[in-house]
């Protein structure tokens, strides 16, 4: 039963933070509402009845109180716990990062289904550890599609004539690629990160995917030096755009 | 006097008040006033205790515990198991597994836990330290009784992890139902741990 005062929806525990003495302030992505604050009151006490379904990484189905100010969590039904995840640090590690990038790039109480899914998905290729690397560039890539920021791979953006199939030196500010011959154009610019030319048929590939808007399932094959090079280039072009350094990386780098 | 009707020197206690943990305006409010009200003499008690506490206490250099004494009576008391240490993260966590009266080893402190999501990593608690002692004391067992949220769990899996290769034992507090719960109310997480940690009667 839905009213007015409140709703029901399947989420993801994005974060929570303290909220007083024993309350705590849940991000959640939900799929109907996208990101929303709430409190989960007396969650923080061991006989709380939220306190294993807010726990970061859940994927929950909640009743939400609208308040005055903040909402309030009513009910909180765990539907995956992704426990496989979380009993490994470098599972947890990619499973933090993923969602500090979407509370970094999404904003509140905006729906993105897309989003939702490619998260959701994300979480269950690191759940049954099925091609970690790749899911985890490939849910980068449509973050940062969704966000509006997909960079141009396939011409140069300043004559746009078609690039060579070489290796390149992408720029963050400018969101390409110089050509050769107009490489001293914004001789200024300091975010450049190198593409080699594999990575760039990849990117070309998922920016033609994007552009056809067709339903697509990831199953490409990335080699070891391809992953690194795309995670290199994803690092310091998400970092520019969302203008500050992930907090998760750190501990990203460490287990990993 | 401003809108609020305090005067200035009001308004700063009750500002002051409102920093404290689970004190909101109300509550920082009737506690000024109450002060106010209150005889002369108990409110400068209150100020010297505070002032006292703060010049005095100190972490313990041994298992980081606050103390008024460095080493802290726990880590001196030679009464207590030292071969067995138990890791807590915050000091209240101590108090309360001091209060159960179900535990007689030494603890370790480590003043929080990894939260990667706000950027606390090892580094930022004493784990280093947890490794020193640990080459230096004659320690059989390491308790690892870290919260049991995402973070709590990701930290005890880092010492363990870490520990794995010094042959020392290391357990982890039972997970499960709480005494007085009922199992109709218990969320599938909880039970799920308290079938896996089933133990003969």
């Amino acid at each position: 039963m839905v009213s007015n005062k409140t709703y029901v929806t399947e989420g993801l525990i994005l974060n929570h933070r303290d909220f007083g003495e024993t309350d705590l302030l849940v991000t959640l992505f939900t799929k109907s509402f996208g990101k929303v604050p709430v409190v989960a009151r007396r969650a923080k006490m061991p006989n709380s009845k939220f306190s294993s379904g807010v726990q970061l990484l859940n994927k929950v189905k909640v009743s939400i109180g609208r308040g005055r100010n903040l909402d309030h969590l009513n009910e909180c039904e765990i539907i995956d716990s992704f426990q496989t995840i979380k009993s490994n640090l470098t599972l947890l590690s990619k499973g933090l990062f993923s969602s500090e990038l979407v509370v970094n790039f999404i904003q509140d109480r905006t729906p993105n289904i897309q989003i939702f899914n490619a998260l959701e998905q994300n979480l269950n290729n690191l759940e049954t550890q099925k091609n970690i690397d790749q899911s985890m560039i490939w849910f980068q890539l449509q973050l940062i599609n969704v966000s509006g920021v997909f960079p141009e791979f396939m011409v140069c953006i300043n004559c746009n004539e078609n690039l060579k199939r070489k290796d390149h030196v992408f720029y963050s500010e400018i969101g390409g690629i110089n050509c050769d011959n107009c490489i001293n154009v914004n001789a200024d610019l300091n975010h450049g990160v190198t593409i080699l030319e594999d990575s760039l048929g990849f990117l070309r590939h998922i920016q033609r995917v994007i552009r056809s808007s067709k339903p697509y399932f990831f199953d490409k094959y990335l080699d070891d030096n391809t992953l690194n090079d795309l995670n290199k280039f994803l690092r310091i072009y998400l970092t520019y755009t969302a203008e500050r350094q992930m907090k998760s990386i750190k501990f990203l780098d460490l287990v990993n | 006097m401003d809108y609020s009707g305090a005067t200035p020197q009001v308004q700063r206690l009750i500002d002051e008040f409102g920093r404290l943990p689970g004190i909101g305006p109300k509550s920082a409010q009737r506690l000024a006033y109450y002060l106010i009200k209150m005889p002369e003499e108990i409110s400068l008690n209150l100020a010297e205790s505070i002032l006292s506490v703060k010049k005095s206490i100190v972490l313990c250099s041994t298992c980081f515990h606050i103390t008024d004494t460095d080493p802290c009576n726990l880590c001196t008391n030679t009464y207590r198991d030292q071969k067995t240490i138990c890791v807590v993260e915050q000091p209240l966590d101590l108090i309360a597994l001091e209060k159960s009266g179900s535990y007689n080893g030494q603890y370790h402190v480590l003043h929080g836990a990894i939260s990667p999501i706000n950027g606390i990593g090892p580094d930022d608690l004493k784990i280093k330290e947890l490794f020193l002692r640990l080459k230096n004391e004659m320690v059989d067992e390491v308790i690892l009784a870290t919260n049991l949220h995402v973070e709590g769990e990701a930290t005890a899996m880092y010492i363990n992890n870490l520990l794995a290769s010094t042959g020392i034992k290391i357990t982890i507090p039972a997970r499960g139902l709480s005494v007085g719960g009922d199992l109709q109310y218990a969320d599938e997480a909880t039970l799920g741990r308290a079938i896996e940690g089933r133990q003969g009667i």
